[in-house]
């Protein structure tokens, strides 16, 4: 076979393809218009219906109801996507209503059975609409989903039960964030956080976890829903867990619950000694806790040699009150604490009294500082 | 046959030229079809995989979590770097846009690169800004120090302006490396607009696979004649000129389709420096970027690579196809031009700095097939077109080849060429479909076939010349550029993988 005798065999074969990509591409746009155009039409039809649901009185709602779960297959195909979108953004009463009407008109029962369907991308939405509808009893069968071979419908999954809130659900949300077959930690972070206080117990008990990343989560997830009852665990995975980012989420977790007794922890973790990821979060911790305690120390960190440890020391001292801005007032004459000067310049446009220092010779304060020292201030 | 002809061929008979062009093509005919028929087809395959990869992404984008993402105090924030060099026209509105995207939490970090224009006095007046003292850490080394930091009088806009000396893209980059305060770091050039989703998006899959994801590179698409709302694209259409409507398909073919394909095959090299996030971390280990390289985006991510690799670590570089970064391209020939040269030259430099990758097992499939497609496939493409360009009218006029072999010849090659862009069309049909008008789609395959004439063999020439100046080493010029705001102009968007097709 030569160059000679391919060449028109090629060339046919590509004017074939040209002609079936052509086609493809321009049925396919007819399709969707065509689609698009007959399904906003039937939308544009129910839209009132709709509104009176989602909007109306209890009883134009009632009756919207009626009408939507009366309608024939192919107008509720039409409409059935938007409600179950709209599950999403409602609430209370009008978020009833509209699980009652899919659930009149099997969508709740079909969403179920999807979730044990082979296909996954069908077994996620069927979980999506679960989550969405808050179906206290699908919690089994979401919390099955957990364990899905496919990524996405475990996260689906993780999402449906933090929507639902089960408490039922945290134990099993903190045990997938890791192995082989995981959720990512910030689904399962979320999703623990939607549970809120029903999760605290499981999180308490996270935090003993032989797993670190399950106790990091946990750790995480306390500090960000204030889970009070669990400082103790806190403080100790701060103390001494074995695993660097348990501590850090732990530092981060006290301070942002703003326990005062964790303070000394605190600051035994801002020691230099210490990794200087763990050391950046407690410096900014303390700041959070806002202590006059923590002012001594916060100063000395203001020349940390890791930038980030100054940087949030300063900021720290900032929301330390009245002593922390001294300080910062007295050190921002130094032309070396650079940190100094930025946070109280910060703190001024925020609208926290300046306590600029007067500035010498060797330390010119920038034109737009000196400028807000006599303007910015309420 | 007219007289001149014959007797240029008897000429070239007494010089033996017929012979010996004979010789050649004889000598080639078989690797020029093979090359073509080998180029097209990897493009078809890249194609292939991109779609399979839409498919998936499209049936699985209404439970992709996005709304929940938005609203999570656990989302990882994000520091957007904008370099802006002369950028009087379209700077405010473009940090006006930035500032808007939808993401819990994001700065914006614009560095004014010495600018000789009005763009800082625009982003001053625009959002009050204020100096203040700026502590700046040295995670990055760079050339010009801050000369002054400022940001909204208001305290609580997310906007920081730090200005330098004037002293290239890459270092103003590094500046706002230091500059961030985010674990994450979106580059964007200062013309490019961002669909407002476009920072969720991209940085899915460091929440999906927060230990591994290292950097994820956001498609490339043309804005030129599109509308624009509040720096945002309301309605898009192609552009008035077919210059900037091949550059449509041209972007299509290679930012959209090729760079998925790439990521399907986890070997993707190169990340437009005009929408891309990395994690900060990662970006501050390899050192930044270089400031002596013109291709500086891809020499990144190919640092990042041999980095990561040499250190045994896993990790992914992931390209995510929609939403989008818009961006202009040139309108006019000279402007593609000097575009297309640095390209080039910066494809070359890059590639020749990393040789020791090409088919190196140690670098996986980026030393074992990215590398070695952009050598054979990018980097050679133009001398092959151009060769082809100069060989067959040669070998017409004197007669060593025959005619309408010659005329199936071409018409297979630039005929397989158009079928790649009507295949790379009808996925965009299919999955995205941003361009609703049926003349919008006519055109489009109109530019699919117009490319092939003069188009090609221009470009191919630009990217010669570039090669040829990146290989004699020749001080590298990026030339200014004024802005208008968002019509034709700028051309700062980086090489599309397959952008100039042999």
């Amino acid at each position: 076979m030569t160059v000679a005798t391919v060449l028109p065999v090629a060339l046919l074969a590509i004017g074939g393809f040209l002609v079936l990509l052509g086609l493809l591409t321009v049925a396919r746009r007819v399709v969707r218009c065509r689609a698009v155009r007959h399904r906003r039409a039937l939308a544009e039809s129910l839209r009132r219906t709709v509104l009176e649901l989602v909007a109306g009185e209890p009883d134009q709602a009632r009756a919207a109801g009626d009408v939507l779960v009366q309608l024939d297959s192919r107008r509720w195909s039409a409409v059935e996507p938007d409600l179950e979108g709209l599950l999403l953004k409602v609430r209370g009463e009008t978020h009833q209503a509209l699980v009652s009407v899919l659930e009149r008109r099997g969508t709740l029962a079909r969403a179920l059975r999807r979730t044990r369907s082979r296909d996954p991308v069908t077994r996620a939405r069927g979980a999506e609409v679960l989550g969405a509808a808050a179906r206290t009893n699908a919690v089994v069968d979401l919390v099955e989903l957990l364990r899905d071979r496919d990524p996405d419908v475990r996260q689906v999954a993780a999402r449906a039960l933090g929507r639902i809130g089960s408490a039922r659900a945290a134990e099993a949300l903190l045990g997938v964030v890791d192995g082989p077959l995981a959720v990512p930690p910030r689904i399962v972070s979320t999703a623990l956080l939607r549970i809120g206080v029903a999760a605290h117990p499981a999180l308490v008990r996270g935090l003993s976890d032989p797993s670190a990343l399950r106790r990091a989560v946990a750790a995480e997830i306390a500090g960000l829903d204030g889970a009070i009852d669990a400082v103790p665990a806190l403080l100790a995975r701060l103390r001494a867990d074995d695993a660097l980012e348990v501590r850090i989420r732990s530092a981060r977790a006290v301070g942002r619950i703003g326990m005062p007794g964790a303070v000394e922890a605190l600051l035994a973790a801002t020691a230099d000694h210490e990794p200087p990821p763990l050391r950046t979060v407690a410096a900014r911790a303390l700041g959070e806790l806002g202590s006059p305690k923590a002012v001594p120390r916060l100063a000395e960190l203001l020349e940390d040699e890791t930038h980030r440890v100054a940087a949030n020391a300063a900021a720290a001292l900032v929301r330390c009150g009245a002593p922390g801005l001294a300080v910062l007032a007295q050190r921002a004459r130094d032309p070396g604490c650079g940190h100094a000067r930025e946070a109280l310049a910060l703190a001024e446009l925020r609208g926290v009294r300046p306590v600029l220092p007067a500035p010498g010779p060797a330390d010119p304060a920038p034109a737009g500082a000196r400028a807000l020292a006599g303007s910015a201030a309420p | 046959m007219t007289a001149w002809v014959d007797e240029v061929r008897r000429t070239a008979d007494d010089w033996g030229l017929r012979d010996a062009l004979r010789a050649v093509f004889d000598a080639v005919d078989v690797p020029v079809l093979a090359y073509f028929l080998l180029i097209n087809s990897s493009y078809l395959v890249l194609i292939v995989l991109a779609a399979l990869e839409f498919g998936r992404h499209l049936r699985r984008v209404d439970f992709a979590g996005l709304d929940e993402a938005a609203a999570s105090p656990l989302t990882q924030p994000v520091s957007v770097l904008v370099p802006a060099f002369n950028e009087e026209a379209g700077i405010v509105p473009s940090a006006r846009a930035m500032l808007a995207l939808r993401y819990p939490e994001h700065e914006v970090v614009v560095v004014d690169d010495g600018s000789t224009d009005a763009t800082f006095e625009r982003l001053r007046a625009a959002f009050d800004l204020v100096e203040v003292p700026r502590a700046v850490p040295d995670d990055v080394s760079v050339r010009e120090p801050v000369r002054s930091a400022h940001v909204p009088r208001d305290g609580r806009t997310p906007l920081v302006v730090v200005r330098t000396a004037n002293s290239g893209r890459s270092d103003s980059l590094n500046t706002a490396v230091n500059v961030a305060r985010y674990p994450l770091v979106a580059m964007v050039d200062a013309d490019s607009i961002l669909d407002p989703d476009a920072l969720l998006v991209v940085a899915k899959p460091f929440a999906d696979d927060p230990l591994r994801t290292v950097a994820t590179g956001g498609v490339i698409r043309v804005v030129n004649g599109c509308r624009v709302v509040a720096g945002r694209v309301v309605d898009v259409r192609m552009p008035r000129t077919w210059l900037t409507r091949i550059q449509v398909v041209e972007y299509l073919r290679a930012f959209l389709l090729g760079r998925t394909g790439w990521s399907r095959l986890q070997s993707l090299i190169l990340i437009s420096g005009a929408f891309g996030l990395f994690r900060r971390d990662v970006v501050v280990e390899a050192g930044g970027l270089d400031p002596d390289t013109i291709g500086e985006d891809f020499e990144l991510v190919m640092r990042i690579h041999r980095m990561l690799r040499r250190r045994g670590r896993d990790y992914r570089v992931v390209f995510v196809a929609e939403p989008v970064s818009w961006t202009e391209v040139p309108g006019a020939a000279a402007v593609l031009g000097r575009q297309r040269r640095r390209w080039h030259r910066g494809l070359w430099e890059v590639l020749w700095r990393y040789r020791g990758m090409l088919l190196n097992p140690r670098y996986g499939r980026v030393g074992l097939v990215a590398v070695p497609y952009y050598w054979l496939f990018e980097l050679v493409a133009p001398l092959v077109e151009l060769a082809g360009v100069v060989l067959v009218p040669l070998g017409l006029l004197l007669g060593v080849v025959d005619v309408g072999w010659t005329l199936m010849f071409l018409l297979a090659a630039y005929g397989y060429a158009v079928l790649v862009t009507i295949a790379a069309l009808c996925v965009e049909e299919f999955s995205f479909h941003r361009y609703a008008r049926w003349r919008d789609l006519a055109l489009a395959v109109l530019a699919a076939v117009v490319e092939n004439v003069g188009y090609r063999q221009l470009t191919a020439w630009w990217r010669l010349q570039g090669l040829w100046a990146g290989m004699r080493g020749r001080t590298a010029v990026w030339g200014t550029m004024p802005r208008t705001g968002f019509e034709d102009g700028p051309d700062r968007a980086r090489p599309p993988v397959g952008g100039a097709r042999a």
